[in-house]
């Protein structure tokens, strides 16, 4: 049993792949596809911090495309305004989104299930209308041009940000694609080893049953709130890559839309799994950016319609994400392949199953006082 | 010395009384049962103790504290631990994390110590192997891994009880641990109970319908009907009591 949960032989073929992937793609693709990838990331990243609210805490959020924005702004006004090197704005994206999140998170210690995805949804759908309101610090509906005056000297133009590799035969897209590659590695790593530890088994707990964590011991509302927060910490995270990658920001990016695409990434991914967001995101990012405009233009208005056939479709095959699914099937493979042992302890369990069966029907007197 | 001090709870669900001035002892390492026909009000005073419940009358105090003072998560803190009658496990966790949930109140570390990983690895080894000993101890090492669903309840029972047990109580209380267990079943977990708690000196509260094994185990036996105490003793001076007779098989006619 103990070779299902840790990597088996399958599992580290594919992240030997994976990694070779992610490492030669952006030497075999055209600059605008390698921007491309780096918004994958950028959801993906988001998906992954959206993933421990709802997947692993179970407190379902609408309104992350308004945290995504909140740290894609946050990045936008240090670099242009504060004058804030590039990197040291996204751990302060992160903070600023903690503290957001926290307070949005407020509300769910009193609600939960689907008023708290109305109240993240309010979140998400007013936004877009805070940015334009505020447009002094955000430059309102026209956005904002990411331009460091400390780091680039010149016209507006030259100051805008952008990324020059320092290394030789490597072009500014593929370094910007492996810094951020980096940064998403960094957050995902973080993720696994908070979901695997004791914070991850109380979020756990929490979701499937509240009684059974707070006899335990844990702290239900202070975790509820820390998860919110650290979640939407998360986001912002992505959030700030998407603002570094397309050096501006304007606020029809950060739409209910947003929300919606980052939670169909956790779901089609895989809920709590900890890589299935990202492949949400990848997958819905070859959708809309790869196959979408291939398709004939005839087809083109259809494009919701096909995505959303397919998101019904895998909600009926694999209702646990693409990750979830492939567990499954590994788990059944290697059941049927070490049988001998395994066969005995499903035999031995149908047993016990049958004897309480038994046994619950031979004690019906409720008083049940047999001196 | 009672550890565990019960004074005058009286607990109103609307017009209903589910307890009514109960008042009870229990001693240091005793293993003590409450008993008594059904509604009578067993759970009702394990969820007062576990801080689910508010009462609306009365006093519990744990080894000189005062628990209605204490907030429900911190129960856990001061050494009671419970399992429940129709179980309280966590679902999507595998078994040997139910466990390891158990030993929530004796681990540190929040969110940013577990995101780092490396202060929390010596912890979580140490948890690991303790919740590994546990499972051996209940006999059901071979399921660490099993997801938690899909397993029989008698065994669901056992976990509990292991998670329970993770979180070195000095306090056990214990709601209906032989109901959905074979006659077998039923006497391992009496042993069990009665080494495990005896080798760690845990104090049991148990909420029992399975009088062999009530009799057996419990020294001291705290008979219940309709929210209040009605008898208290030994087993056998329980067992001949005719308030506790006419408890359970109705007053003669």
């Amino acid at each position: 049993m103990k070779s299902l949960r840790g990597v088996g032989p399958v599992q580290s073929v594919l992240w030997a792949i994976a990694l070779v992937v992610l490492i030669v793609l952006p030497f075999t693709s055209a600059p605008f596809r390698v921007e491309q990838y780096i918004t994958w990331m950028t959801i993906a990243v988001a998906a992954g911090g959206l993933n421990l609210l709802t997947g692993y805490n179970g407190q379902i959020s609408v309104g992350h495309g308004a945290l995504y924005g909140t740290g894609a702004y946050t990045v936008a006004i240090l670099v242009t305004d504060a004058e804030w090197p590039l990197l040291p704005t996204v751990i302060a994206a992160a903070v600023v989104c903690f503290m957001v999140g926290v307070i949005i998170g407020l509300p769910a210690l009193r609600i939960k299930g689907l008023y708290l995805a109305l109240v993240t949804l309010a979140v998400a759908t007013l936004f877009p209308l805070v940015i334009e309101q505020f447009s002094d610090l955000t430059g309102g509906s026209g956005g904002l041009t990411l331009t460091s005056e400390q780091l680039y000297r010149g016209s507006i133009r030259d100051r805008r940000v952008k990324w020059e590799s320092p290394i030789d035969g490597l072009a500014s897209d593929q370094w910007k694609y492996f810094i951020f590659l980096g940064i998403s590695i960094v957050c995902f790593v973080v993720i696994a080893a908070i979901v695997k530890s004791r914070v991850g088994r109380s979020l756990v707990a929490i979701r499937d049953n509240e009684t059974a964590a707070e006899v335990s011991g844990i702290n239900v509302s202070r975790t509820k709130i820390i998860t919110f927060g650290v979640s939407a910490g998360i986001a912002g995270i992505g959030g700030a890559m998407f603002a570094l990658n397309k050096g501006q920001v304007n606020p029809t990016s950060f739409t209910l839309t947003l929300s919606i695409y980052l939670l169909v990434a956790v779901v089609l991914g895989g809920a709590s799994t900890v890589i299935g967001p990202a492949i949400g995101a990848v997958i819905y990012g070859v959708f809309i950016d790869v196959i979408a405009p291939e398709l004939p233009e005839t087809l083109e208005s259809a494009t919701p319609l096909i995505l959303g056939t397919l998101l019904v479709a895998q909600m009926l095959m694999a209702p646990s994400g693409i990750v979830g699914w492939f567990h499954d099937l590994t788990e059944k493979v290697s059941r049927r392949r070490q049988g001998g042992g395994k066969q005995d302890k499903n035999v031995d369990v149908t047993v016990t199953t049958h004897e309480v069966v038994a046994e619950t029907d031979l004690e019906t007197d409720p008083g049940g006082f047999h001196p | 010395m009672p550890i565990l001090e019960v004074d005058d709870i009286g607990v109103r669900f609307g017009g209903v009384r589910a307890l009514d001035g109960l008042s009870f002892d229990v001693d240091k390492g005793q293993i003590c049962a409450l008993i008594g026909p059904n509604g009578a009000g067993k759970t009702t005073l394990f969820n007062v103790v576990s801080r689910l419940y508010k009462p609306t009358t009365g006093t519990v105090v744990f080894d000189g504290t005062d628990l209605l003072s204490v907030p429900a998560d911190q129960i856990a803190d001061l050494g009671i631990a419970r399992t429940f009658q129709n179980l309280a496990l966590v679902q999507g966790l595998s078994v040997l994390d139910n466990v390891k949930v158990g030993s929530h109140a004796r681990s540190h570390g929040g969110f940013w110590s577990c995101a780092l990983y490396f202060p929390q690895r010596a912890e979580e080894k140490r948890i690991t192997a303790e919740a590994m000993e546990m499972l051996e101890r209940i006999g059901l090492a071979d399921l660490a891994d099993h997801p938690c669903s899909a397993l029989p309840f008698g065994t669901l029972k056992r976990i509990e009880l292991a998670r329970a047990l993770a979180s070195e109580p000095r306090l056990l209380m214990l709601d209906e641990p032989a109901s959905g267990l074979t006659h077998q079943e039923v006497d391992e977990l009496g042993d069990l109970i009665r080494t495990t708690t005896a080798d760690l000196g845990i104090t049991v509260l148990l909420v029992e319908h399975h009088m062999a094994m009530v009799m057996s185990l419990s020294e001291k036996v705290v008979v219940m009907d309709l929210g209040s105490k009605i008898a208290e003793g030994t087993p056998a001076e329980v067992r001949d009591d005719p308030m506790v007779i006419s408890a359970y098989l109705g007053a003669p006619a």
